[in-house]
């Protein structure tokens, strides 16, 4: 799949967040990749500087625990990487609302999204 | 986390001794090399990054150590990573800013955690609540933004503030020079370029911005313009200012004089309008009666009606004083103060953009 549109820094923190974020017990290096791989063309060594930022940010907590007589590093999102997630997912729905409004539905404005929706109604 | 060092690459020696032979020499290969190429970052980065891709190695299996790239571009995104870090935010006069943030005041706060997983779906208000609560909070200046300052120099912003209140003069060049031989250089000097262009833009027109820019480009000369700016500009352009202001007084004075001038006149021509009307009248009524000498009424009346011609005159002498004289006087010295107003702008801009030249 190749990718026509440019994920910025935000987004790919974004998904990082949510994918994090879906695993109450948080989630590993590998499984996050393959994660955001399945949605995402990025290389396997992309994630390694977001996941650092974000645990550096305070929005990712980290944790090693036993697996297969080994320790495994965990990362769990914490209440400002929830915060920061909502914040994201408010941002991504606004865009995407209106990029999607004007590129697939000709619309310019919320204001006329708005009315076009109560016409539905 | 801090107890394990090098835990993964340690690990996996003890444990796939005797196993795939090949395998294990490849993510050794990987890690060794790695650990190399991040020879240059600090101790804690370069365990941490070991730690997590010994960690994917073992999870991953073999096969995808080529997945991962050569060691060096796995070590140069490692690398880019971290001088993003630093690079992403800035210190402005408002303090630390990040762009990525900054739009819309979209930023959360840490204090206000109202988002729990899932309730996104459920219902939008709760991001409208978000949003306005964290509005509220940032107008009472606690965003989380304070706590950002933790990662990046907090001492940074401290000597910045410091500079700041005492009017950037030398504790901003000392920050500068305490920036430069620290390790966030980079940062100090986004720093001090907000510095310089606000000081630039504050003095000069947009015609002059494009001088600016070639000024700012020299670098360290710039830094001796800004001090300069800061400690002779600001006074030389009150002094510059105060003249104007008097200039525009006398001139407003003066105009206010001639006005009053122009009134007295009209109103002088009004009165001898009356008075040669009224004086005309009497004339010839006098002239009437006292044709017992007709040499006497015929000068009288004929006085009379030469004196009623110069009160007409005078009339419309008044009328044309006050109809059109006085509103293009008032006209006149309308675009006078405008034009003086203009001047003294453009001399302050002048001054200020020679000053930029000059440097």
């Amino acid at each position: 799949m190749t990718m026509v549109f440019n994920t910025g820094a935000a987004l790919l923190d974004a998904i990082v967040l949510s994918v994090v974020s879906m695993e109450p017990e948080g989630t590993y290096g590998y499984r996050i990749t393959q994660e955001v791989r399945s949605v995402l063309n990025v290389s396997e060594s992309t994630l390694y500087p977001v996941l650092r930022r974000l645990q550096k940010d305070d929005c990712l907590s980290v944790y090693d625990r036993e697996y297969g007589g080994r320790n495994r590093r965990y990362y769990k999102i914490t209440e400002q990487g929830w915060a920061q997630l909502g914040m994201y997912r408010n941002e991504w729905s606004h865009y995407s609302e209106k990029i999607s409004g004007i590129l697939l539905y000709g619309r310019t404005s919320e204001k006329s999204c708005r009315e076009e929706n109560e016409k539905e109604l | 986390m801090k107890e394990r060092k090098h835990p993964g690459v340690e690990k996996r020696m003890d444990k796939t001794a005797g196993q795939d032979e090949m395998g294990i020499m490849r993510k050794e290969e990987f890690l060794r090399e790695l650990e190399a190429c991040l020879s240059d970052i600090s101790q804690e980065e370069r365990d941490e990054a070991l730690a997590y891709y010994a960690d994917y190695l073992e999870d991953a299996g073999e096969e995808e150590v080529s997945g991962l790239g050569t060691p060096q571009q796995v070590a140069e995104g490692i690398r880019v990573g971290l001088e993003q870090d630093a690079d992403v935010g800035e210190f402005t006069e408002e303090g630390y800013r990040d762009e990525r943030l900054e739009e819309e005041a979209q930023t959360p706060d840490r204090y206000t955690v109202l988002m729990k997983k899932d309730s996104w779906k459920s219902s939008e208000k709760t991001f409208e609540d978000q949003y306005t609560e964290n509005q509220e909070k940032k107008e009472n200046g606690t965003t989380w933004e304070d706590d950002r300052f933790k990662s990046f120099g907090k001492q940074a912003h401290q000597t910045w503030e410091e500079a700041k209140k005492e009017g950037f003069g030398n504790r901003a060049k000392k920050a500068w020079d305490d920036a430069k031989k620290s390790e966030w250089g980079a940062q100090a000097e986004n720093i001090w370029e907000e510095v310089k262009s606000r000081a630039s833009q504050s003095g000069k027109g947009r015609e002059k911005k494009a001088q600016t820019t070639a000024v700012r480009k020299k670098g360290s000369h710039g830094i001796l313009f800004v001090i300069l700016l800061i400690f002779f500009g600001i006074p030389a352009a009150s002094a510059i200012l105060g003249t104007g202001f008097s200039f525009a007084a006398a001139i407003f004075g003066g105009l206010f004089g001639i006005f009053g001038g122009l009134i007295g006149l009209a109103a002088a021509a009004f009165a001898a309008a009356i008075g040669a009307v009224s004086a005309g009248i009497a004339m010839i009524g006098s002239g009437m009666v006292s044709f017992a000498t007709p040499a006497v009424a015929f000068t009288m009346i004929g006085g009379g009606f030469l004196l009623l011609a110069v009160g007409m005159l005078c009339f419309l002498l008044m009328k044309w004083g006050f109809g059109t004289v006085v509103p293009w006087a008032f006209r006149t010295a309308g675009s006078v103060v405008r034009c003086a107003a203009i001047w003294i702008r453009d001399m302050i801009w002048q001054m200020s953009g020679k000053g930029g030249a000059r440097e």
